[in-house]
């Protein structure tokens, strides 16, 4: 039930779109739930900056890792991993991915649309994926989006919580995704990355 | 002797017994015409001694005797005889006549073919007469003597000039008006029947000219003779009008008084005659005061023309348009020292004004109605029912303006914001001053606006994540929705056209 929501959501803001419907001038997106997207006080955490200087976030110095990957891209439409988090005992990780866009984007120009393309995108990519939703939010000087979503892992059903962030001419992913039982163990940890995750616009690339 | 239409001559010698004239090769004399006046077998010459008789053999356009229709006639030899445009006439006096005796080869034919065109002279009636004689004619019949050989006279042009066209006769040669002295006869019926065609001649050109008085100007009655006003030039006060000698004013139409002023009075004084073939109709002051003139040609293309031009123009073309011209019809004063002429030229503008108005007017063209009627009133307050008229267009305007609007808003509601700024654009040319007019304008524009900068946006996102057929859809949504002003316009026009060239 909750899917076929889902996807009747969707199916309409595409055809609302797509047929042109009177346009309604973009509402002002809201602000994240502090779970959704917020620092956590008492974590102890360090300080991951790419290779090129172009992003930075903070991560848990205990039980996760980093799992280096290829550089970023400079092809438009083409996404590529950065790097990987991953708790030591793999029941969560953070998998960060760079696109670059065709088009530059502004702040302004982010709307709810966003979120719905970023769902289209989800569902192209993992066909599995149920319970899909965006939500456009504002904080911390930026506009992005954050998407959710279930799906079935390796060993069981898993929760996943997706921040597309564009910046500039490139879109910045954080997939953060953890097993559904414990979802809610490591959804602070997933707040902090995103909150602390920082594009510098002249990086080295 | 035939001359024929080249210029040749020939001679054909009468015989005794009958012969045939006409167009083919079997008469005894052929007449050959391209222009078939001369029918197959036009007519027989019955020649009986010294007589000649003619008989049509009832051709096409007639035979001719002395310009008389004939369908039997005795030809004399001083008789001309007309078939098509041929002129035959009998040469030599029959010599033996009083004896009885044939005398065939005393009688030669001459046959004349006609004038060139471009001689000056009467112009030939044939190949095509009328098929009765004009009223002008005297008709045989009726001539005092009774016989056509009275006709020559006339026809010779002896001091009488018919007013109807008349076969060109030329003037016989010596030994040919020998020839014709030759009869010894009195010449007391010729004088007598010349005089009588003078007389029915004259009498003919009276009654022509008699309709052209009544027609000028019909008399009211009980009216008194107009007399000319005191500031009337003097061309102008002139009652007789049918000298040609004054040409300065040339009066070239008659004029008759819209009111009952001492300048109308002057100006029914001063009706030429010299325009009988367009009297003007009889018109009452209350006809031109509810009957507009006709409608005339815009006034870009007849204010162009000279007065006299269109005045010839309008009187060759339509009665109305003669009506039209007229200065009877002129409801415009005439101004203090304003010539007759100026006075006609800003009366036919006027009017060219006022007709191009209300045409536009029937039309449902309040604007240009408006526009042309306020014109005509700011040049001549009061110019026939403009002013109604003018109240008319601009309730119609409104009415226009109020109909356009609507329908923008309709198509407001519908969200075809495009077309409902052209309705309110629309109204807003019929009607600048309709109410609500602006604000609602402003409103589409304002939705147009926002609806335009969110189409880029999403152009924007679209186009960011590779979805370009979305984006371009977008981008045109903005294109038309931006104002040329908004920079976005251009922005959304210029990646349109990358995608486009990008789909080709």
């Amino acid at each position: 039930m909750i899917r076929f929501r889902a996807c009747l959501v969707a199916s309409i803001t595409v055809a609302a779109t797509a047929a042109g419907a009177a346009p309604l001038s973009a509402q002002a997106p809201a602000a994240p739930a502090p779970a959704e997207y917020g620092r956590a006080m008492k974590l102890d955490t360090q300080v991951f900056e790419s290779a090129n200087k172009q992003i930075r976030l903070e991560y848990p110095k205990r039980d996760w890792e980093i799992v280096p990957r290829a550089g970023a891209t400079m092809i438009p439409g083409v996404t590529s991993p950065i790097v990987s988090l991953v708790h030591r005992r793999r029941e969560a990780a953070v998998v960060i991915e760079q696109t670059k866009l065709h088009q530059p984007l502004a702040l302004d120009d982010i709307t709810d649309l966003f979120g719905q393309l970023e769902v289209d995108s989800v569902r192209e990519r993992q066909p599995q994926a149920s319970d899909v939703k965006a939500k456009l939010v504002e904080a911390g000087g930026r506009r992005f989006v954050i998407v959710t979503y279930a799906r079935q892992g390796v060993s069981g059903p898993e929760r996943v919580r997706q921040y597309s962030i564009p910046a500039g001419a490139d879109l910045f992913r954080l997939t953060c995704v953890a097993a559904a039982s414990h979802f809610a163990r490591y959804e602070p940890i997933f707040a902090h990355v995103a909150a602390s995750f920082t594009v510098t616009a002249g990086g080295t690339q | 002797m035939i001359r024929d239409a080249d210029g040749s001559e020939r001679t054909v010698e009468l015989r005794d017994g009958v012969m045939r004239i006409g167009r083919a090769a079997g008469n005894e004399i052929v007449i050959g015409d391209a222009s078939k006046g001369v029918s197959r077998t036009h007519a027989e010459l019955h020649i009986d001694g010294s007589r000649c008789t003619i008989v049509d053999l009832h051709s096409q356009n007639g035979t001719w005797v002395n310009a008389l229709r004939v369908q039997r006639a005795e030809v004399r030899p001083d008789a001309e005889i007309a078939i098509g445009v041929f002129r035959l006439r009998l040469q030599g006096a029959p010599a033996v006549a009083a004896t009885g005796r044939p005398a065939p080869r005393a009688q030669p034919a001459t046959i004349i073919a006609p004038k060139p065109a471009s001689v000056a002279g009467p112009p030939p009636p044939l190949p095509s007469p009328p098929p009765s004689p004009p009223p002008s004619m005297p008709a045989p019949q009726l001539s005092p003597r009774g016989t056509i050989s009275d006709l020559p006279l006339m026809a010779a042009g002896q001091g009488v000039t018919s007013p109807v066209p008349m076969p060109a006769i030329p003037q016989p040669s010596a030994p040919q008006a020998a020839a014709v002295q030759k009869p010894k006869r009195s010449s007391l019926p010729f004088i007598y029947g010349g005089i009588g065609a003078v007389a029915m001649i004259a009498l003919a050109v009276a009654l022509f000219s008699i309709p052209q008085k009544p027609l000028g100007r019909p008399a009211a009655p009980g009216a008194t003779p107009p007399a000319p006003a005191a500031a009337a030039p003097a061309a102008q006060a002139q009652p007789q009008p049918a000298a040609p000698a004054s040409t300065t004013p040339p009066p070239a139409l008659p004029v008759a008084p819209p009111a009952p002023t001492t300048d109308g009075a002057a100006r029914s004084a001063t009706r030429p005659a010299s325009r009988p073939s367009t009297p003007p109709p009889p018109a009452t002051p209350a006809a031109r005061s509810s009957v507009p003139p006709a409608p005339a040609p815009p006034a870009a293309t007849r204010s162009s023309q000279p007065p006299s031009a269109s005045r010839g123009r309008a009187s060759a073309a339509t009665p109305s348009a003669a009506v039209r011209t007229t200065a009877e019809n002129l409801p415009v004063p005439r101004k203090p020292g304003e010539s007759l002429q100026d006075w006609q030229t800003r009366s036919s503008a006027l009017q060219a004004r006022y007709a191009f108005a209300k045409v536009a007017l029937d039309r449902g063209d309040y604007s240009a109605a408006a526009g042309g009627f306020a014109a005509i009133l700011l040049e001549e307050p009061g110019f026939l029912d403009t002013p109604q008229l003018l109240v008319k267009a601009r309730e119609g305007l409104r009415s226009a303006a109020a109909e356009a609007i609507e329908s923008g808003n309709k198509l407001d509601a519908s969200g075809d914001w495009v077309n409902a700024l052209k309705k309110y654009d629309q109204a807003r040319e019929i009607d600048r001053a309709v109410p609500g007019l602006e604000e609602a304008i402003k409103r589409v524009r304002d939705k147009m606006r926002v609806a335009g900068t969110d189409a880029l946006r999403r152009a924007r996102q679209f186009d960011a994540l590779g979805r370009f057929a979305d984006a371009l859809t977008e981008y045109e949504k903005a294109a038309q929705w931006l104002s040329p002003e908004d920079p976005n316009q251009q922005i959304a026009r210029g990646r349109a056209d990358q995608l486009k060239a990008r789909q080709r």
